[in-house]
């Protein structure tokens, strides 16, 4: 019996001590709910220091990769030559049309007198850590501070957007994906011209939302960033449409995310005066601050209540 | 009475095993991270954090601690980017239940052991969606996390025979390091 108590006297403090870790887990999931800047910093400098470790571990396991793959391409090298002949015969086709569609494109271009907005430089870096779980697509990439990346500035591959920067570390970026639960990008329909949204499920397809009641997407339809809020420049490609079932509209994106080693960064060139997303949340206010003097053009409040 | 400066050290302390085994849960974090480029395991890296954790928990308890596994979890979210205290306290229940479980569990065969390793993994895939729902109303792609837990279930065994041999090896240091002290 004494022993006994003595027993149940000593699993007290241990029962204690786990219900306070279990407590302090909970309380940092919703401090990290919270989204603030000190756990972002704290995030972003442990990672930062960490990265190197963590292109060191990888570089055995890459190699392992690239062995299976090397091997797997040599057991379907007669079938891969006659693959490759067929689309090396298809893109020299799509060459010579393209030819035709770039001196169109150029023709028209004088024509309209517009002109290609060269506020961007790239900047190419290597994908150093990809998403580990469903819960969150973000990927850590090489380059940071150091070659002058800031938040929001766009990440893409040669076929088109893969996401934004949201973390600049000294050396190291996290790049939001675009299939992020957190992901918003404002689109636009490439042939119907409808604006939208595009908006991460931490799955391979994004939801298109927020379109007008008259739009109809096409299947298959290029969609592609549409510059509003000035954080993504526009002209992007981001996916094409995919219908769900009735109004339900889905983006297939251009990249194969899962396939993403190399990147481009779109940054800004020196001496932009334009700030990155941190700039641009100062400015923003959801409602106009003075109300009362702008409420409708030519129209004061007092002339609405009257 | 000495004061603690002359006592001498405490050379049997657990202290330096425990901090050696947290560490090495920290390089599994980063193992996991490094799966994950493969493109089989695009969203879906095999858990072997938990795959240690649950190990250790049932083995050697005394040997990692509640709070190092919560700091394992931790690392792990800071270096994913992930949804902070989720993993952490995943990790943490999990370890939890193993231990309350260890004592039936030690002397069982391999086959107990990995089905109740497969219910602490869906244990674990649970609570993190139940937590992702309420702080997002909504669900991530279950197909994906449906795949990481498979994959964890299925390479547990293989897991499971790495983290044995380890541990003989180690044991078997230690006895001879004991013996040579003795002679």
């Amino acid at each position: 019996m004494a022993g006994r108590t003595g027993r149940t006297r000593a699993t007290q403090p241990r029962r204690f001590y786990h219900l306070l870790i279990i407590l302090i887990g909970f309380v940092l999931i919703f401090v990290g709910k919270a989204d603030m800047l000190a756990v972002r910093t704290v995030q972003t400098s442990v990672s930062g220091i960490f990265a190197p470790l963590f292109d060191v571990v990888a570089a055995p396991v890459r190699a392992i990769e690239t062995m299976f793959e090397g091997m797997r391409t040599v057991a379907s090298l007669r079938e891969e030559t006659v693959r490759l002949r067929a689309e090396n015969e298809r893109l020299k086709r799509w060459q010579r049309r393209s030819e035709i569609l770039e001196s169109e494109n150029r023709q028209l271009r004088t024509v309209l007198g517009a002109v290609i907005p060269a506020d961007r430089q790239a900047v190419t870096a290597r994908a150093i850590a990809a998403p580990g779980s469903s819960f969150s697509h973000t990927m850590m990439i090489t380059h940071g501070r150091d070659k002058r990346i800031h938040r929001g500035d766009p990440v893409v591959t040669a076929d088109g957007l893969v996401g934004y920067i949201i973390e600049v570390g000294k050396r190291h970026s996290w790049v939001l994906m675009l299939s992020d639960v957190n992901s918003r990008i404002p689109i636009l329909l490439s042939t119907s011209s409808w604006p939208g949204l595009a908006i991460g499920q931490n799955s391979d397809m994004l939801s298109l939302s927020f379109l007008p009641l008259e739009a109809e997407p096409k299947e298959n339809e290029l969609v592609l960033t549409s510059g509003h809020g000035e954080i993504l420049p526009p002209g992007l490609p981001v996916g094409r449409v995919a219908r769900g079932g009735g109004r339900d509209f889905y983006i297939q994106p251009v990249v194969d995310l899962r396939k993403v080693a190399f990147v481009s960064i779109l940054v800004r060139p020196q001496g932009d005066g334009r700030q990155d997303i941190d700039g641009f949340a100062d400015f923003f206010t959801p409602l106009p601050e003075n109300d009362d003097k702008r409420l409708l053009e030519g129209f004061s409040p007092k002339d609405v209540l009257q | 009475m000495s004061s603690p400066l002359e006592r001498p050290a405490e050379l049997s302390s657990p202290l330096p095993v425990q901090i050696l085994l947290a560490i090495f849960g920290c390089f599994l974090v980063l193992l996991e991270g490094a799966f994950a480029q493969w493109q089989v395991f695009f969203a879906s890296a095999p858990l072997l954090v938990l795959a240690y954790v649950f190990y250790m928990n049932l083995f050697f308890a005394n040997q990692l601690s509640i709070l190092a596994v919560f700091l394992i979890g931790l690392f792990s979210e800071l270096m994913f980017f992930d949804m902070l205290g989720m993993s952490a306290t995943a990790l943490v229940l999990s370890a939890i239940i193993t231990r309350w479980r260890s004592a039936v569990l030690i002397h069982s065969d391999f086959l107990e052991i990995w089905s109740a390793f497969s219910l602490i993994v869906l244990f674990y895939a649970s609570f993190k969606i139940s937590v992702y729902a309420i702080v997002y109303f909504s669900f991530p792609d279950l197909s994906d996390i449906f795949l990481q837990a498979g994959m964890t279930i299925l390479l547990f065994p293989v897991f499971y025979v790495l983290l044995v041999s380890a541990a003989s090896a180690g044991q078997f240091m230690a006895r001879r390091q004991m013996d040579s002290k003795i002679k």
